[in-house]
């Protein structure tokens, strides 16, 4: 009887927590899957982390990861150069990012140069150091302090 | 800050000011201009002034700096050739995506 008891319970937990997992997965606008999978499936170092799995699992996320890699087609280069690009900026969702590819079709002057300026212009982009902080690019001799915050 | 993740919670937090005033929307737009300032509170952050002493650096073109009031004045919204990404971007190949 206790079994069944237990069973039951574990039932009633599972279905309690079902909901909360669904709600989770739409959030707003936070990211929800792990990010150094957009490394792997790039083969790129994407933010220049030490961290990043790249260093030694140098191939794509999940069972299929280790196939032989197809030829990627024209629209696959494409979705990749927009994965990479929106990927970098964190949490960004394909909504937000979309928008403001439109504002940047809409505005004068190249398009692509306006997507990067417009994408730089988030608080949370100027934030994030614009330099030579970042880990990959080489250290810089020159002696101006400035803040990296 | 070391990450774009850590940068988004940073502003999510309220320790930034922009024009003096707290921002707390990651997504807000920084127009040209503006002055994006550490808040005052929060300047005795462990992450702040590892962050400030790390090591001396050089700011791109389009952000001036002041490190004694800890803030930064956006001057003017960057191209593609001057934001130090660590990998290769291609926004045309983006504009593409949306194009086709």
């Amino acid at each position: 009887m206790t079994g069944d008891a237990d069973a039951a319970v574990a039932i009633a937990l599972s279905i309690g927590n079902a909901p909360a997992r669904i709600e989770e997965s739409v959030s707003m606008s936070k990211r929800h899957s792990a990010k150094y999978k957009l490394d792997r499936r790039m083969g790129e170092n994407i933010w220049g982390r030490p961290k990043s799995p790249i260093n030694s699992r140098a191939y794509g996320p999940g069972q299929h990861g280790q196939r032989r890699k197809s030829k990627v087609s024209d629209f696959g280069l494409q979705l990749r150069a927009k994965q990479k690009l929106k990927g970098y900026y964190g949490n960004l969702t394909e909504k937000q990012f979309s928008r403001i590819y439109q504002e940047a079709a809409r505005r004068k002057g190249n398009t692509s140069e306006n997507l990067i300026a417009l994408l730089e212009s988030r608080l949370d982009a100027v934030v994030y150091p614009p330099s030579s902080c970042r880990p990959p690019s080489p250290p810089v001799s020159s002696s101006t302090t400035a803040t990296c915050w | 800050m070391p990450t774009p993740f850590a940068a988004r919670q940073f502003v999510n937090h309220g320790h930034v000011l922009v024009n003096g005033k707290r921002v707390n929307i990651p997504s807000y737009r920084v127009k040209p201009g503006d002055v994006v300032q550490v808040r005052e509170r929060s300047r005795n952050m462990a992450l702040v002034l590892e962050a400030l002493q790390s090591q001396e650096r050089d700011t791109p073109d389009y952000v001036t700096v002041e490190a004694k009031s800890m803030s930064a004045t956006f001057v003017r919204a960057p191209e593609l050739a001057e934001v130090p990404y660590p990998v290769k971007m291609e926004p045309n190949l983006v504009v593409e995506f949306y194009a086709s």
